[in-house]
C-alpha cells in the first residue's frame, strides 16, 4: 500500500533557531484536530516517501492522526462525508428543547406525552442496544428562579416516560441572557436538578453593556466560589461579544482569568466572527487574552443554535431545536456560502450547503484544511493560513503550562 | 449523568484493553517484525485503523460514520493481493472483532456471534503460524461472546462461556471450551505469562463485580454458582507462575465455602484473609470480598 502526506496538514515554523535535521516542528492535522512534534528529519522522510524508514511506533501515531494517509484517498470527499454523517448521527441522539417564557404552565408540562416532544419520541423509537440521549433543555427566561422551577418539572415529566434501562441521559439546563443578580440566592445549595449547566450572554455594542458584562461575570464568579457543585458539574459559559472592543473588556479580564482556571468550566468567547468580525481583530484579541493568561475557547459555541432559533418567530412555547437548527441555518447560510464561493468551487459549496455544513474558514477547524477547491488556483484560503497556525501555536503554548491548583 | 445502571457496571466490550499496554504492543510488534515485511506491516496498521475507527464510532453511537469506515476498510482489504495470506488474516483479526461489535450494537446478535466464531477460527490458524499470543485474544473473544449472550438474556450460556474462558486462563485448559487447549501455558514466554495473568485478573474481577450487582438473593446465588463452580475447580489446579498468582488462588478458594452455603466458615476464613494477606491486585479483590462478607 502506498501513502502520502495529507493535504490537510499544517507544519509550523521550526521550534528552535538552528533548524537542522533534529529541530522539531509542530505538525497539525486539521482532519483530526491533533498535533504532534516531530523532527525535520522525519518530515523529510515523509516528503521523500521513505515510510519504511520510520519506526513503527511513530508511524502508527502519524497514521492514527491522519498525517499520513493512503495515497489514493480522495481527502476532500472523505472529510465532507465524515462531517455529514457525523452530523446526521449526532442529530439522531439529541433532543434539544427550547422552552420559551410563555405560558408553559405546570399543568401543561404534566400533561406532556412523548407525542408532544417529537424529537424525544423519535429517539425513543430507535432500535439499538445502547442508547445515549443528550437532552438539552434551554430555558429562555429572564428569571433564574422560574427557569429552575420549570426545569425540575420538565425533568420529572420526561423521566416518567420510562425510557428503559439502557438509556443514559444528561439533563443540561441552559440559560439565555438571564437576569443573574442575586444568582446565588436562587441556585440550590446542593443536589441540583441538572447534570450540566450553560449560560449564554450576548452583548450588543454599547458602553452600558460593557458594564453589564462585568456585573454578569462577578455574579458568576461568586456563585462558582460558593456552590461546590459548580466546581464539579460540566459548566459552560458562552460570551457572544460582537461589537465589544478589546479595550472595553479591560475591567473584565481578571474575572475571565479567574473563571478560566476552573477545571470543569468551558469558557467560550465569540467575537462574532461569523457575523463580520475580521480575522485580524479576532487574533489581536486572542493575543491580548493570552498576555492576560486566560484560557478560553475562541470558537463559536456549538450551541449557538439557541441564538439562531431565538431570531425566528416560533409559535409554540416548546421548540424542538433539533430540527429548528437545520432549517434556520439556511437563512444565515446564504451569506456565508456566498463568501465561500470566492475561494471554493461552486459544486463544493453546493455540497456543503445541501447538507447544512458550515465552513468555519478561519475560526473553527475548517472543512477544507484551508485549501481552495478552485481548479485553476492553488492558493490557500488567506484567512485560514494567516490565522489558524497562530491558533495552533497558541493552544500548544497553553498545553505546556501547568494549570494552577 | 442520570443512568439506570452506572456505566462501570456494564461488562465492557473487550477490544482489548491489553492492546493499550506496552507489553502487548511489544509482543505484537515482535511477532510482526519476524513474520511480515515492513510494507505489509504498515498496510496492516493503516487498513486496521478503518476497522478500529468503525468500532470506536459504533461505541459512540455514530452508526453512519462507523458504516462508512467499515466500507472504506473493506475496499482496501479487497485490493490486497490474495497471496498475502498472513496479512489478510491479521487484518481479519481486527475486522471481525470490530464488525462483530457493530452488529451487536445494531441488535443483530446472530451476525455478531458468527463473527466472533470466525475470529476464533482465524486466530487458531494464525497461532500456528507464529502468532501464539493470540490464544489470549481468543480468551477475550469468549468474553465478548458472553456479553452477547447476556444481552440476549441467555444467562446460562453466557456464564458457561465466561467460566470456560477464565478457567482456561487459570489452569491452562478448559473443559467447556476445549479448543483453547491447543497450547501449553507452561511453555509461554515471560511476556506472555505476564499478559495471561493481567488478562485473568481483569476478566475475573470485571465479572465478579458485575455479578455482585444482582440484588435478588436467589438470582445472585444461582448465577454465582453457574459461574464459579468450574472456576473454583480450576483454581485448585491453578498454574502458578509468580508469587502474586498464589494470592489470587487463595482468594478464589475462599469463595468455595460461600457458594457451598458454609457461611460461618467463609466469614472466618475471609476475615482472617483480609487481615493477613497482602494485596495481590490492588483494591478490587479486597472490595469484592468485603461485599461477599456483607452478604454472608
Amino acid at each position: 500500500m502506498k501513502f502520502k502526506l495529507s493535504r490537510y496538514v499544517l507544519i509550523s515554523d521550526p521550534l528552535d533557531q538552528k533548524d537542522d535535521l533534529r529541530t522539531e516542528r509542530i505538525v497539525f492535522s486539521t482532519r483530526t484536530g491533533k498535533g504532534i512534534k516531530i523532527t525535520n528529519y522525519v518530515i523529510a522522510l515523509i516528503r521523500e516517501g521513505e515510510y519504511t524508514s520510520i519506526p513503527d511506533r511513530l508511524f502508527t501515531i502519524l497514521m492514527y492522526h491522519e498525517i499520513i494517509v493512503p495515497e489514493d484517498e480522495e481527502e476532500q470527499d472523505l472529510v465532507v462525508q465524515r462531517k455529514k454523517l457525523t452530523a446526521q448521527d449526532a442529530l439522531q441522539r439529541q433532543a434539544n428543547l427550547l422552552i420559551r417564557d410563555t405560558a408553559t404552565t405546570t399543568s401543561e408540562i404534566n400533561a406532556w406525552t412523548p407525542d408532544d416532544l417529537p424529537a424525544l419520541k423519535n429517539f425513543m423509537e430507535q432500535d439499538s442496544v445502547v442508547k445515549t440521549l443528550q437532552l438539552s433543555v434551554a430555558v429562555e427566561v429572564k428569571s433564574l428562579e422560574r427557569g429552575l422551577d420549570h426545569f425540575a418539572k420538565i425533568r420529572n415529566r420526561i423521566r416518567s416516560f420510562g425510557m428503559g434501562e439502557e438509556v443514559e441521559t444528561e439533563y443540561r439546563l441552559v440559560f439565555i441572557n438571564p437576569v443573574i443578580t442575586g444568582m446565588i440566592d436562587f441556585l440550590p445549595l446542593d443536589n441540583p436538578s441538572f447534570d450540566a449547566l450553560s449560560f449564554y450572554f450576548s452583548a450588543p455594542p454599547g458602553k452600558e453593556n460593557e458594564t453589564a458584562l462585568l456585573h454578569y461575570l462577578s455574579a458568576l464568579s461568586a456563585a462558582v466560589k460558593r456552590l461546590p457543585y459548580l466546581q464539579r458539574l460540566p459548566l459552560s459559559c458562552h460570551f457572544m461579544l460582537e461589537g465589544i472592543d478589546s479595550s472595553g473588556l479591560a475591567a473584565s479580564l481578571p474575572i475571565f482569568k479567574e473563571l478560566s482556571l476552573c477545571r470543569n468550566l468551558k469558557l467560550h468567547i465569540d467575537l462574532g466572527s461569523l457575523r463580520g468580525c475580521s480575522a485580524e481583530k479576532e487574533l489581536s484579541f486572542m493575543l491580548e487574552l493570552e498576555r492576560a493568561g486566560i484560557r478560553a475557547f475562541f470558537l463559536p459555541a456549538i450551541d449557538d443554535k439557541y441564538q439562531l432559533a431565538g431570531k425566528q418567530e416560533m409559535a409554540s412555547s416548546v421548540v424542538d431545536l433539533t430540527t429548528a437548527y437545520k432549517t434556520d441555518v439556511n437563512g444565515i447560510g446564504n451569506r456565508e456560502y456566498g463568501e465561500m464561493k470566492v475561494f471554493y468551487d461552486d459544486d463544493f459549496v453546493q455540497a456543503l450547503q445541501q447538507d447544512n455544513l458550515r465552513c468555519s474558514h478561519c475560526v473553527y477547524l475548517p472543512l477544507c484544511g484551508g485549501r481552495t477547491g478552485k481548479k485553476n488556483d492553488d492558493s490557500d484560503c488567506p484567512a485560514f493560513t494567516r490565522n489558524f497556525m497562530k491558533k495552533v501555536e497558541f493552544m500548544y503554548s497553553f498545553s505546556l503550562e501547568k494549570p494552577e491548583a | 449523568m442520570t443512568k439506570a445502571k452506572p456505566v462501570q457496571s456494564k461488562l465492557k466490550w473487550n477490544k482489548s484493553s491489553l492492546i493499550e499496554t506496552d507489553l502487548y504492543i511489544r509482543v505484537y510488534l515482535a511477532a510482526l517484525n519476524s513474520l511480515m515485511t515492513p510494507e505489509d506491516k504498515q498496510t496492516l496498521f493503516v487498513v486496521s485503523k478503518f476497522f478500529t475507527d468503525g468500532a470506536a464510532e459504533t461505541g459512540r453511537g455514530n452508526c453512519r460514520v462507523a458504516d462508512y469506515n467499515f466500507r472504506r476498510g473493506e475496499a482496501y482489504y479487497e485490493a490486497i493481493d490474495a497471496e498475502k495470506q498472513v496479512l489478510r488474516r491479521m487484518i481479519n483479526n481486527v475486522y471481525h472483532r470490530s464488525k462483530s461489535f457493530y452488529h451487536y450494537r445494531q441488535g443483530d446478535f446472530d451476525e455478531a456471534i458468527r463473527l466472533v466464531e470466525t475470529t476464533l477460527q482465524n486466530n487458531r490458524v494464525l497461532e500456528k503460524q507464529g502468532f501464539g499470543f493470540l490464544v489470549l485474544d481468543r480468551a477475550q473473544q469468549y468474553y465478548n461472546l458472553s456479553r452477547i449472550y447476556f444481552t440476549k438474556r441467555e444467562m446460562e450460556q453466557g456464564l458457561s462461556v465466561l467460566s470456560g474462558s477464565i478457567s482456561f486462563l487459570i489452569q491452562g485448559k478448559s473443559k467447556q471450551l476445549p479448543d483453547l487447549n491447543d497450547h501449553l501455558m507452561k511453555e509461554y514466554s515471560a511476556d506472555l505469562k505476564r499478559m495471561r495473568y493481567l488478562l485473568l485478573c481483569q476478566m475475573l474481577f470485571d465479572t465478579a463485580e458485575q455479578l455482585m450487582r444482582t440484588e435478588d438473593k436467589d438470582t445472585f446465588l444461582k448465577n454465582g454458582k453457574l459461574f464459579y463452580t468450574e472456576v473454583i475447580e480450576a483454581a485448585k489446579e491453578m498454574l502458578i507462575l509468580s508469587p502474586e498468582e498464589a494470592g489470587l488462588k487463595k482468594w478464589l478458594l475462599l469463595l468455595k465455602d460461600f457458594y457451598a452455603g458454609k457461611y460461618t466458615a467463609f466469614k472466618k476464613k475471609a476475615t482472617a484473609y483480609l487481615e493477613k494477606e497482602p494485596n495481590f491486585y490492588g483494591e478490587r479483590p479486597v472490595a469484592i470480598l468485603q461485599q461477599y462478607l456483607a452478604r454472608a
